[in-house]
């Protein structure tokens, strides 16, 4: 029992951190229509960024603003540049574009490798460790179940940033990015700047994902360039598991694969953990391909 | 990488081109799958197997080709309805799942710690003869029934099947066509390489491989060795220029993916893009002159 709870609690907090990725990830599938696979590339690199950050010869204040808001500044303007670079063009007025899920998916990964070289060059190839002096947090006892405070720390953490975007989904702005997600066309009637929102989705899914980076390196104490590799399969996963588009969805989908992955290390081995997900994909391909949470566009444009 | 160095990349383009022609068939369907890489896996541990225990390359290979279309069969039969970016995520699915076998399963495959291969067993000349005969084979397929059948699913589904062609019929044969071919690429690759473990079949193969393909284009036959050439050719050149490396392939697939989406072997989407960049030029300049 204690063992359960144990495996239950660590998976729920990590897949909460996954929540926070793959929040952002859908977001922008929403509004633009677009798979964003270098979202996984921004998330590393800030990852990198956080542990360097870390090791900086200030304290207090100043190191708790510099890890947390380093990273998601360079995330937010990381993410734009992709806009920029592989979006922009394909997702001009006029573009006819067959498949644009297929193009952008294409596109991003041409992101994701100028991304990739330049963490590798950075980073030698080398693992980045993170300076724990930076916060100390031992565990607690509760009942016989030993909880790491880090756990139950970035857990809390990203509950709050989850709240967060949901209020900010609420909000006008998040319902210009909602309306957009339901018909551009429309939007674009109610008078909503189709282009400006679509860079809104992309700088705050960079600021989700740079937020996640911080709390990813903290939680597995280093970071390397291969977190990219992990994270884009587990964008994949979580994007086909719970059809892209909707944000609520893509976060329930990515705590509940926190857990499946805490239970297949705990009780298979983590030689299985990829395994079982990628068995899930297929199931859901095989039964359900739009998804579980897929909700339809209204209209096609 | 240090193999790069010693004259291994000009067989190991042979290698990328048969594997880019293991994915044409299915992108001939508009289906882009990257499940040759697991069958390229399956290839170089089933021969290596054999050929480490004194059996034969062929029995190994006869193997390989078994398990190989087996999985595409099934392949075929769970995600062949898909198409676009779920086909490409059911056939990383397969791939992931093939490379954790290779790491779980110790007994056969020796897990993390790899396999060293008999050397001198697979010469430069065997793998160009496999590469030559794919493109041989692509080529002699153009205007033939299998074409034709084969790019009509590929522009639409439901139109193919209203003029009498199965859908899963063209699927299952492309894929099987594709787990022969990377299946041979896979024995050849694994006597080629003097050591490899599971890494060697991972996303970044995946990524290059999808990359290429896209690059080169399907429209005509030698849409994937143009996608090959550029892909392990690139970075060879580039190889002390540090982060350039890796970056020139994306900024290349960004490019195609923008400008050229059916890729480089699409004559007439080269001539569409130059008679454009002329326009915008005309235009600058008239508006300079005005």
């Amino acid at each position: 029992m204690t063992l359960i709870l144990q495996w239950l609690i660590t998976g729920l907090c990590v897949g909460l951190v996954y929540a926070m990725f793959s929040a952002g990830y859908s977001l922008m599938f929403g509004v633009m229509r677009c798979l964003n696979i270098a979202h996984a590339g921004v998330f590393m690199l800030c990852a990198l960024i956080a542990c360097k950050l870390s090791a900086l010869p200030v304290t207090g204040v100043l190191l708790h603003a510099a890890i947390i808001l380093g990273p998601v500044l360079i995330g937010v303007v990381l993410s734009y540049a992709v806009h920029r670079l592989s979006l922009h063009y394909l997702l001009r007025p006029g573009a006819n574009t067959v498949d644009i899920e297929m193009a952008s998916f294409l596109s991003t990964l041409g992101a994701l490798f100028i991304i990739e070289s330049i963490a590798i060059e950075w980073s030698d190839a080398r693992a980045f460790n993170f300076n724990f002096d930076y916060l100390k947090l031992g565990s607690v006892d509760v009942a016989g179940v030993v909880l790491p405070l880090k756990y139950l720390a970035v857990g809390a953490a990203a509950l709050a940033s989850l709240v967060a975007m949901d209020r900010l989904l609420k909000s006008p702005l998040g319902r210009m990015m909602r309306a957009t997600s339901d018909s551009r066309f429309l939007a674009t009637v109610m008078g909503i700047d189709v282009r400006r929102t679509q860079q809104l989705s992309m700088v705050i899914a960079g600021a989700l994902a740079g937020l996640a980076g911080v709390m990813i390196a903290y939680l597995y104490g280093q970071a390397t360039y291969g977190l990219s590799h992990t994270f884009l399969l587990k964008a994949i996963v979580i994007g086909i598991v719970a059809g892209l588009g909707s944000v609520k969805g893509a976060m329930v989908v990515a705590v509940a694969i926190g857990v499946l992955e805490a239970a297949t290390v705990q009780y298979l081995g983590s030689g299985w953990r990829d395994i079982s997900l990628f068995l899930l994909v297929i199931l859901v391909l095989a039964i359900r391909p739009e998804g579980v949470f897929w909700k339809k566009q209204r209209a096609a444009t | 990488m240090s193999l790069m160095s010693s004259g291994f990349w000009f067989s190991f383009l042979a290698i990328n081109i048969s594997l880019a022609y293991a994915v044409y068939p299915q992108a001939l369907l508009g289906r882009l799958s990257v499940a040759p890489v697991a069958y390229l896996a399956i290839g170089a541990y089933a021969t290596t197997y054999f050929t480490t225990r004194g059996g034969s390359f062929f029995t190994g290979l006869a193997v390989g080709i078994a398990i190989s279309t087996v999985i595409g069969a099934i392949l075929s039969a769970v995600a062949g309805h898909l198409r676009s970016h779920f086909f490409v995520a059911a056939t990383l699915g397969a791939v992931m799942i093939v490379q954790q076998a290779a790491f779980s399963l110790t007994p056969l495959t020796n897990g993390y710690l790899g396999i060293t291969s008999p050397a001198d067993l697979v010469q430069w000349w065997h793998v160009w003869l496999l590469a030559i005969l794919c493109m041989a084979g692509a080529a002699s397929l153009r205007h033939s029934v299998l074409d034709g059948v084969w790019r009509a699913v590929g522009a639409d589904d439901r139109i193919a099947s209203a003029l009498g062609i199965s859908t899963s019929r063209a699927v299952f044969t492309a894929g099987t066509v594709s787990a022969v071919i990377a299946t041979i690429a896979g024995g050849l690759y694994g006597h080629l390489l003097p050591f490899f473990d599971p890494n060697a079949f991972g996303l970044l193969l995946i990524l290059v491989l999808a990359a290429g393909i896209v690059v080169g284009g399907v429209v005509a036959w030698y849409g994937p060795v143009i996608g090959a050439v550029i892909m392990t050719g690139l970075p060879e050149l580039l190889r002390d220029f540090g982060a350039w490396r890796d970056s020139s392939i994306g900024l290349i697939l960004i490019a195609c993916i923008l400008f050229l989406p059916r890729g480089l072997s699409d004559r007439a989407g080269i001539v569409k893009l130059w008679n454009a960049m002329m326009q915008v030029l005309a235009r600058r300049k008239r508006a300079r002159s005005s």
